[in-house]
């Protein structure tokens, strides 16, 4: 090795050994979960729980974990968060929350306000979920830190399923940011609720936003998988149940296979959006059988489609009542008709929308009996 | 000086490939959303198309003086004095873009992956290496920028693994042509600083085994063509990805949608992103430097060495000094020194070779 080569290792290696950017978890008190509320002062109010990591040196390094609830408050969601560094040990650590919860007071203003520290900071996980309460977030987080084990966890797989199931659109941080700042797209959260009976969390439904802030009205889980079929952005399971009439025997559930969706926008006094919706559907769930026959199923599509078709009318009533542009029409506008988006564009667009959809379903498969 | 040593046209693809991807990638979307909104891939083509034409007068001017870099043939096209004028502000030029280089990476590596290192740290390592790059002769940074190539084609591989992420709207890239023609080609002179790299053929051209014949050509053709669909690539995967009004506030739109991406039992990409990144502006950084202290050796006839260990430690104070004085104030620079010294100047060049017929046997051809 030669002499610059010795030199220039013995001179680089005092600057690699320093390792300025360590971080040890020992030191940091890292966060599961956090909330956010807004008090009449105009202050905000950080929630959050924190994992302890003890790691005791008298019995071998035995690592115990313990959970503890900590609240702040300040002008801001970063003034909040020093408050709470000013009450614990170590450094809190905002990067691995899984979970956002945004109370409603919060969520009926601006949510970006809250948003806006934790995407300046290059550690925070983007994947986190986000919610919106029917109360105050604090309510909720003290709930999960004393009644479930998992704490935030918990809230992350609640989520997540209903995710799985096409109960609730799939947004996580990184994604929220897209569609607030998108002026031709609008979205839902999931809308947790404390039930007092069964003292336990739940998903009601998805919160419809219009911009930047809660309309105050939400979908029901039914209503908002129906939504997420006309978006195409369904999971691998969406499973809907109708109640058909006495005659027909009940009700039916059905699993959604595949979606095929036409659009059409014309403008005339107002903007016409045609929606075509094709759905390929497979039986799950139907006592009176008889599928084997042909006028059966077509009987089933028949009924089915004309439901649908129904029911994504109250829907779309809905959204146009709150101006919540989940579809993206906004977008398509934009898109692919920006003539008719100059005339009507601002901020209550959705008003010069008229949706008109339509719904068939076409019976694929019954499992394996008929 | 005639140069020695031969390179072939696929090793100049490789140098120039190198030498164009760089530290620009990282915000191009950003920028050129700023400058033509959602046709920002229209105007990278654009630009990739206009420098197809700058390198084929490059090569044009070049193939007058065989195995003649820019720093010998200057003085044969403008006489002594002037000649050696141009050189010296042709060195200061591929200096100052060292220098941009190295704030833009060291700002980058601290606001994302290194927040609590101070930057000085960061300059020392990056002068380190630079140093320990540079010094070689040109089979070395041949043999060096062909296996790191392998790094680019990482980079492309890390960001398919965006189209798993359901959030991707193509919508964003409708309707084409909405920023208007006159705005989308205003814009291309602001894209064409992600193109530089390509200045730097005035002296790898000297290299080249039979510079006269076309087939001389087809690497650095090729080299261009790669880095402008990688260029396009970069920007139509980020629109696709956020908002408009969205990039207009992520500086860096490649890295901040990697992180958001989970794979399995990896998330973060974006830091796998950063450090195969930080090698490819590395071969960058090399290849300038490279090119600077030939010029600094034949300017003030030191060893290549020494020259090196020269234009580094000017590039490490300088970068210090406007690190922590302004770091836009570079950027504003070089967006027309790049137009001056990679465009107009050859142009010229060119132009006074053909007028006044200078050839390279007018001088050397008596040795």
């Amino acid at each position: 090795m030669g002499k610059t080569e010795l030199f220039l290792i013995l001179f680089i290696l005092p600057l690699l050994a320093g390792c300025w950017d360590e971080r040890l978890l020992k030191n940091s008190r890292t966060v599961y979960v956090s909330g956010f509320d807004l008090n009449e002062n105009g202050d905000y109010q950080t929630t959050s729980i924190i994992r302890d990591l003890n790691i005791s040196e008298s019995s071998r390094g035995e690592i115990s974990i313990s959970n503890e609830l900590v609240t702040g408050k300040g002008g801001s969601i970063k003034e909040a968060s020093m408050t709470i560094d000013q009450s614990v040990p170590g450094n809190y650590d905002p990067a691995k929350g899984r979970t956002l919860i945004l109370g409603i007071d919060v969520a009926k203003g601006d949510i970006y306000n809250v948003m806006d520290p934790l995407y300046r900071d290059p550690r925070v996980d983007l994947n986190a979920k986000i919610a919106v309460t029917d109360n105050s977030a604090n309510e909720i987080i003290t709930h999960l830190s004393e009644n479930e084990v998992e704490k935030g966890e918990y809230l992350y797989e609640l989520i997540h399923s209903s995710e799985i199931h096409s109960e609730i659109q799939d947004i996580t941080l990184r994604s929220i940011r897209t569609y607030l700042f998108d002026e031709g797209k609008d979205f839902m959260l999931p809308y947790l609720s404390k039930d007092e009976e069964d003292n336990e969390i739940k998903i009601n439904g998805a919160a419809l936003f219009h911009d930047h802030s809660f309309t105050g009205q939400f979908l029901s889980p039914a209503e908002s998988t129906l939504l997420l079929l006309f978006m195409e952005t369904q999971s691998k399971k969406a499973l809907l149940t109708e109640q058909l009439d006495k005659k027909a025997g009940g009700s039916v559930s059905y699993n959604v296979k595949s979606v095929s969706r036409k659009l059409r926008l014309e403008k005339e006094e107002k903007v016409h959006a045609d929606i075509m919706l094709q759905l390929d559907v497979e039986i799950v769930d139907y006592p009176p059988d008889h599928l084997d026959k042909q006028e059966m199923i077509n009987f089933l599509e028949n009924r089915l489609s004309k439901i649908l078709t129904e029911k994504a009318d109250a829907l779309f009533k809905k959204l146009a009542v709150n101006q919540s542009d989940v579809l993206g029409l906004g977008r398509e506008l934009i898109a692919f008709h920006p003539s008719i988006w100059k005339e009507i564009k601002g901020e209550n667009y959705y008003e010069h929308i008229l949706v008109n959809p339509k719904v068939k379903v076409n019976v694929r498969s019954s499992g394996i009996i008929l | 000086m005639r140069v020695k040593s031969r390179i072939s046209s696929v090793n100049l693809f490789f140098l120039l490939v190198q030498t164009m991807i760089g530290v620009g990638l990282l915000s191009l979307p950003h920028q050129t959303h700023d400058a033509a909104g959602s046709d920002g891939w229209i105007s990278i083509l654009i630009s990739g198309f206009f420098i197809q034409l700058i390198v084929l007068l490059i090569w044009l001017l070049c193939r007058n003086f065989p195995n003649l870099t820019l720093f010998d043939f200057s003085k044969v096209i403008l006489g002594e004095t002037s000649g050696t004028i141009l050189n010296f502000l042709y060195i200061i030029y591929l200096l100052t873009v060292i220098c941009y280089i190295f704030i833009i990476y060291v700002d980058t590596l601290k606001r994302w992956i290194l927040p609590e290192t101070p930057a000085w740290i960061l300059f020392l390592i990056a002068f380190v290496l630079l140093i320990y790059g540079s010094i070689c002769n040109i089979k070395n940074l041949v043999s060096l920028f062909s296996l790191l190539f392998i790094f680019i084609l990482f980079l492309f591989f890390i960001t398919f693994l965006v189209y798993g992420d359901p959030y991707i709207d193509v919508r964003y890239l409708f309707p084409i042509g909405s920023s208007g023609g006159w705005n989308i080609l205003k814009s291309t002179s602001d894209s064409m600083i992600s193109f530089i790299g390509f200045e730097t053929l005035l002296i790898y051209f000297a290299f080249i085994k039979q510079s006269k014949t076309i087939s001389a050509l087809k690497g650095v053709f090729l080299a261009v063509l790669f880095v402008t669909i990688f260029l396009t690539y970069i920007v139509i995967l980020s629109t696709v990805m956020l908002s408009p009004e969205e990039i207009k506030t992520t500086s860096e739109p490649v890295l901040y949608i990697l992180s958001a991406m989970e794979i399995r039992i990896l998330s973060r990409l974006d830091l796998i992103f950063l450090s195969f990144w930080g090698l490819i502006v590395f071969t960058t950084i090399i290849s300038y430097t490279f090119s600077a202290s030939m010029g600094i050796s034949k300017l003030i006839h030191i060893k290549h060495k020494f020259a090196v260990i020269l234009s580094g430690t000017f590039v490490l104070i300088v970068s210090i000094i406007f690190y922590y004085m302004d770091i836009t104030l570079l950027e504003k620079w070089l967006k027309h020194l790049c137009l001056i010294f990679g465009i107009i100047i050859p142009i010229l060049l060119l132009l006074i070779t053909i007028i006044f017929k200078r050839e390279a046997a007018s001088t050397y051809g008596k040795n």
